[in-house]
């Protein structure tokens, strides 16, 4: 039924305020385009290269793949060589870690060692169970391990997160 | 720290802000909805990475992230106020636009803004990691360690709630 008293404008300007997730998505996009120092709009947006998209592309181009892996390659010697290289044996605080010189070693095949670095965390819960109490420890810690390689004489060593969660019946 | 060490630093920290400050400004941006701090909370972060002499950083973009975000905490509580830009004074003199046109849209940016802070930050993260900087879902959901469909759906209720709360401003549109 038709509202004899309703004015038409007000109805106009009622629409005009209805937003839906298109009218938010436009306003943004302008709104950004303002609002973004120029000096971070000037930024390129090609640095950061998530791992995602990266695999996505590499799938979607199969004769990529041995590209990508000779460059990988190449550039793991080129970074084993300059850190063999080092004069000055300074830890870049850039790099997360590797050891600056290779540590004399029996010239033995290829071998694989692990030590584990300082705990991380330690966390020790108690539980009653119907056994028993229960003591759970959790530890939270790097582990280090490195392959030393004969044939062309470098160790490739590399850190991985590692828990441990051990349970104990305590009496 | 020699002077080569000095040099080799300052190109290491040179990369990473070209290829980190864009997303550092979105995040920042995220916790303040004020674009000039956001930018000097970038410039912090980096200035004291560039004097930074302990220990190998895991991960820098993180360690970017918390000292631009507690230097973000420290201006807030220090300032009650900030001063906003005065760019668009800039743009007065020699521009084409009508002062008048140019203040209707520092009032509509100026609302957005205000619409913006009142969004929960994770909703704010991904609007302007999208709207913001462009980015497509799963690259946003590598950044922010969720899944796509996650980044989709937060997208669409992060837009919803600001309808929501554009409407409820009187926030007119064409």
């Amino acid at each position: 039924m038709i509202d004899p008293n309703q004015d038409p404008e007000n109805d106009a300007d009622q629409l005009r305020t209805q937003w839906t997730e298109q009218d938010v998505e436009r306003l943004l996009e302008g709104f950004f385009q303002e609002e973004l120092p120029l000096e971070i709009r000037e930024l390129a947006d090609d640095g950061v290269r998530d791992p995602v998209r990266a695999a996505a592309e590499v799938e979607a181009r199969p004769g990529m793949r041995w590209v990508v892996s000779a460059i990988a390659t190449a550039a793991l010697l080129v970074a084993l060589a300059w850190f063999i290289r080092n004069p000055d044996g300074q830890q870049n605080p850039l790099q997360v870690e590797t050891p600056p010189t290779i540590p004399q070693r029996e010239r033995n095949p290829a071998v694989a060692q692990a030590s584990a670095l300082p705990l991380l965390s330690l966390t020790v819960d108690r539980f009653a169970t119907e056994v028993g109490l229960v003591e759970q420890r959790t530890a939270l810690k790097w582990e280090t391990v490195s392959v030393y390689q004969p044939e062309n004489g470098v160790e490739v060593a590399w850190s991985i997160p590692e828990v441990n969660i051990e349970l104990y019946g305590v009496k | 720290m020699s002077n080569q060490r000095s040099t080799e630093w300052s190109a290491d920290v040179e990369a990473v802000y070209k290829t980190e400050a864009r997303q550092l400004w979105a995040m920042f941006y995220a916790h303040c909805t004020d674009a000039d701090r956001a930018y000097d909370a970038v410039q912090e972060s980096f200035f004291r990475l560039q004097r930074y002499q302990g220990e190998p950083i895991r991960d820098v973009r993180a360690w970017l992230l918390r000292v631009g975000q507690n230097w973000l905490r420290d201006v807030a509580r220090s300032k009650s106020s900030g001063v906003r830009s005065t760019e668009h004074l800039d743009k007065m003199p020699g521009g084409t636009a009508e002062p008048s046109f140019i203040l209707a849209d520092q009032e509509t940016q100026q609302l957005v803004r205000d619409v913006l802070g009142r969004l929960r930050e994770d909703d704010r993260s991904v609007l302007i990691l999208r709207y913001g900087l462009g980015w497509a879902s799963n690259r946003i959901a590598a950044v922010l360690n969720i899944k796509s469909t996650a980044v989709d759906m937060r997208l669409s209720r992060a837009r919803k709630r600001m309808a929501e709360l554009l409407e409820e401003a009187g926030v007119p549109h064409d």
